[in-house]
């Protein structure tokens, strides 16, 4: 019985999840078409959960979902408050100008063929899944994703660490030469009700995100997830005005920007001390290594999602009495 | 029941391309590009967990790195946008000084 | 004491994190003169690690070692042959020349980012070394991304609505092209279980799923290296991009692409041979150079005649598939090598034109010989390097081709090459007869100010070794063969 009603469960999810994908392709106006495309994210944590992989739901509902859908709607406001921005949205030239026709049999075929191919090459010899395997178990560190992560790819997370910095410095420059007016400058008065939710949420999210981080050694969570979770706290105070913008960037915030690659890069060259290989971990004292440069990564994804959500060059914490 | 996740990225990822194609505007292919990603994500997590028993680590890590790829993409292709704005803006205002005289 | 593969794991760790953590460093310690100063250590620097990882390649061939010690299929593989070492130096080489001009350049452009500017740069180098060294197919993605996050911005510090347009077409085409590539590793794990590519074994890679992975990446690094038909991105990017991030860009970021194409054609894929496929992608190799090379005559502007050109010329890479043997292999490199030279010569000459005479239009470069003989000489040297005349580097890399297509027996694609320099030296020429030509009106007096003797000697200084090449085919070959795919069948070099 369980098992139909799973089926059907399945079902409806994956319906579900290529209407919503439909619709956001299909909706002209760009606000309606990024909620829906929210809902896609949501709908995708929820498989993610469904298929066992709780890490992936977790990171997917924070960074996909929701810091996503907060830099999307960002995007969406600035067009409702810019002058002149209403009357042209972004068009990218040429679009293939290929005839509708053609392109939705292209489509079609396309998605045929895949599908058909997805499902034929489900079941998976896996060298590196067992290797991985075997290596997670006999590792120190109890979450196999977090291992993968931290360890046998570790080189992987830190050049993802590169993307996300050199997403910041191009976005930076591009804030540079708009010399529009922030987004969400700081407010006079906080309406009713704010202060109290917030004062709420600070300690609930730190703490989530602080035990998101230290669970991501043997349960799911981990840094990424604990990073992107504090940078929602950072989006919430930007928008209460408790972070103010700033036209630059304060040297705290450009070392917290990059203190987890310098921790990380650090690791992998300091191995030169106790290792023939770069990027060893030593014998004994990998867990606190670890640990450190989860912890430095925590903090420049979480320093980076607010100031890429700002807009801004920087933000500050907001001085003085609110005039 | 893996078979119908399997046909949806499939599927998935032709109405991104759909939508990368037919649409014009960046913010519109902006999503559409995340929808084909997110396919591919959903495949690689098919794979990992299709085989009875623990789940394959690598493909779970290689998805985490790829939706954090994803956001910094969209987070900069936001930043062009606002600075399309930006220009658009600075010409209405040019446009209105021009139609004082 | 240290074997070779533990000399060059440092040796390639130090050449993809000292310009990240320069990176790191230029943005945090804000001022111009001390950026400069570190990217120019760094650069001189890098060449010790570079110097001692050949001479490990040398002696050991072909090498590889794993972050961690993780060996495959555990963890991440790096690689190093004499492909790669090519593209490593001329990266080094490249960046070193940038990294002067930039210095002097900047001087005359108060309001510019530098920190910023220096910061991408040194981090796209980062991305170019870890990307020529991989060999695991998931980390190809990511410094793929580190490469488009880096390169894409360098377009928008030029200003205004013709850079932004630029830069969210080269945005689009490089998102797609990676989210291909992403669907053909994917689909690879899916056949093999497999990342690192010394594991995949061809005999594994001829299913439908492998071949419709080889497919869809293919079709993306193509749109990443712009070939021809999915060129439309490059051409705006790279004219109006600022001329030092012009000529990294054209150099070597549209190689990167080339790069990963052949080393999954000669590599893993190799078994597919179909003669008829390899054939069509020459084809549409050759389609891609005729195609450049006349719309690089049809351009108004300098840096639009330069940008073309880099399509036409990263044609010659799919040349290398057919043809398949050593001495195809040594062309191909060796082009790539004078290529970037020359190319880069080229867009810092251009650089120069544009400062004096306050724009590239061909038509207003009338008299330009009289005040700007260094940079015209520059672009001189590097067109004839880049239409392949005796005794430049770019005719032994076109010879060596030519050679190969005929031992072959596929006499076409040498007439093919005939062509394409031929038709480089008529744009080459046409640049040239408009700046010799007397100006229709008074030539305005040229700002000396604005255009430093480092700018002009760092491009001739560029456009002499592209020459210089051209003597040292010999003395280079055995390097190039170091790890290659193919036998030495006795060739030419």
């Amino acid at each position: 019985m369980s098992a139909v009603i799973g089926a059907a469960y399945d079902l409806l999810l994956c319906a579900g999840l290529l209407w919503v994908a439909l619709q956001a392709m299909r909706i002209r106006e760009a606000f309606g078409a990024v909620v829906v495309f929210m809902v896609f994210g949501l709908l995708m944590a929820v498989v993610w959960a469904r298929l066992g992989s709780p890490d992936l739901a977790l990171a997917e509902a924070i960074i996909g979902a929701g810091v996503t859908g907060a830099l999307l709607l960002n995007a969406c406001q600035a067009v409702q408050t810019d002058p002149g921005a209403r009357r042209a949205s972004a068009r990218v030239e040429p679009s293939p100008g290929l005839p509708h026709g053609l392109i939705v049999a292209v489509c079609i075929a396309a998605g045929a063929s895949l599908a058909a191919l997805m499902a034929l090459a489900l079941e998976v010899p896996g060298p590196t899944a067992d290797a991985a395997r075997a290596g997670a178990d006999a590792h120190p560190l109890g979450n196999p994703v977090t291992v993968v992560l931290l360890d046998f790819r570790a080189y992987d997370t830190l050049m993802e660490m590169v993307v996300l910095l050199a997403a910041f410095l191009g976005a930076r420059v591009l804030i540079d030469q708009s010399e529009l007016a922030p987004l969400h400058p700081p407010v006079p008065a906080d309406p009713p009700m704010v202060a109290p939710l917030l004062a709420m949420a600070t300690p609930v999210l730190v703490l989530t995100s602080l035990y998101l981080f230290w669970a991501g050694s043997h349960a799911p969570g981990g840094a990424f997830q604990a990073g992107a979770l504090l940078g929602g706290l950072g989006v919430l105070y930007r928008l209460t005005g408790r972070l103010e913008p700033y036209d630059h960037t304060p040297i705290w915030l450009r070392t917290v920007l990059v203190v987890g690659l310098i921790v990380f890069s650090g690791v992998v060259l300091a191995a030169a001390l106790w290792s023939p290989w770069p990027m060893r971990y030593p014998e004994t004292g990998l867990y606190p290594l670890v640990l450190a440069i989860e912890f430095a990564l925590l903090l420049s994804i979480a320093a980076t999602l607010t100031a890429l959500f700002s807009g801004t060059a920087g933000f500050r914490p907001h001085t003085g009495a609110r005039s | 029941m893996n078979l119908v996740y399997a046909l949806t990225a499939g599927l998935l990822f032709a109405i991104g391309l759909y939508g990368l194609l037919a649409r014009s505007e960046l913010i519109h292919r902006l999503l559409a590009a995340n929808v084909m990603s997110s396919a591919v994500f959903l495949y690689l997590i098919l794979i990992a967990t299709a085989p009875a028993g623990d789940p394959d680590p690598v493909p779970q890590a290689m998805v985490l790195t790829g939706i954090v790829i994803a956001v910094s993409l969209t987070a900069f292709a936001l930043a062009l946008l606002r600075y399309f704005q930006a220009l658009n803006a600075r010409r209405a205002l040019e446009d209105e000084a021009d139609g004082d005289d | 004491m240290t074997e070779p593969a533990v000399l060059f794991a440092w040796c390639a760790t130090l050449l993809i994190f000292v310009p990240l953590l320069a990176a790191l460093a230029v943005y945090l310690v804000p001022g111009r003169r001390f950026g400069g100063a570190l990217c120019l250590l760094v650069a001189l620097g890098l060449f010790v690690p570079l110097v001692l990882a050949s001479h490990a390649l040398a002696d050991a061939g072909a090498l590889h070692f794993a972050f961690g010690g993780h060996t495959a299929p555990l963890g991440i593989e790096l690689f190093a042959d004499g492909l790669a070492l090519a593209m490593l130096w001329l990266t080094n080489v490249l960046l070193l020349a940038v990294h002067c001009y930039t210095n002097s350049w900047l001087r005359q452009a108060p309001a510019f980012r530098a920190t910023e500017f220096r910061a991408l740069v040194l981090l796209l180098w980062s991305g170019l070394n870890g990307l020529f060294l991989s060999a695991d197919l998931f980390n190809l993605y990511v410094m793929l991304e580190i490469v488009t996050l880096t390169a894409v911005p360098l377009v928008v510090f030029s200003r205004g609505p013709v850079a932004l347009a630029a830069a969210m077409r080269y945005l689009l085409f490089a998102l797609a092209g990676s989210i291909f590539y992403l669907l053909g590793v994917a689909l690879i794990y899916a056949e093999t279980g497999l990342l690192a590519l010394r594991t995949l074994s061809p005999e594994a890679l001829m299913g439908p799923a492998a071949v419709t992975a080889l497919a869809v990446m293919t079709a993306g690094l193509a749109m990443k290296a712009a070939l021809f038909p999915v060129h439309a991105w490059l051409p705006k990017a790279h004219a109006v991009a600022p001329s030092p991030a012009s000529a990294l860009l054209s150099a070597l970021v549209a190689k990167a692409g080339a790069y990963l194409l052949v080393r999954l054609w000669l590599g893993p894929f190799a078994t597919i041979d179909s003669a008829i496929l390899l054939q069509g992608l020459a084809a549409v190799g050759v389609a891609g150079i005729l195609y450049g090379s006349l719309q690089a005559l049809r351009q108004s502007r300098l840096k639009g005649v330069v940008a073309y050109s880099t399509v036409a010329q990263l044609g010659y890479f799919l040349l290398l598939l057919p043809l398949a043997s050593l001495v195809a292999w040594q062309g191909v490199i060796y082009h790539a090598l004078t290529h970037g030279l020359a190319k880069t010569a080229m867009f810092l000459a251009a650089g120069n034109l544009i400062r004096q005479a306050g724009s590239d239009q061909l038509d207003r470069l009338a008299g330009a010989d009289r005040f700007l003989g260094g940079s015209l000489m520059a672009i001189a040297l590097a067109g004839v390097s880049l239409a392949g005349l005796p005794p430049t580097g770019g005719f032994i890399g076109k010879w060596w081709l030519v050679a190969a297509s005929l031992e072959a027996g596929q006499w076409w694609w040498a007439l093919s090459i005939g062509a394409g320099g031929l038709l480089a030296a008529g744009y080459v020429f046409r640049v040239l007869r408009h700046a010799m030509q007397e100006p229709s009106e008074p030539t305005p007096v040229p700002d000396h100010e604005r255009v430093t003797p480092t700018m002009i000697w760092v491009p001739v200084a560029l456009a002499l070794a592209s020459i210089g090449l051209g003597f040292t085919g010999d003395l280079l070959a055995p390097w190039l063969a170091i790890g290659a795919p193919f036998a030495d069948t006795g060739g030419t070099p």
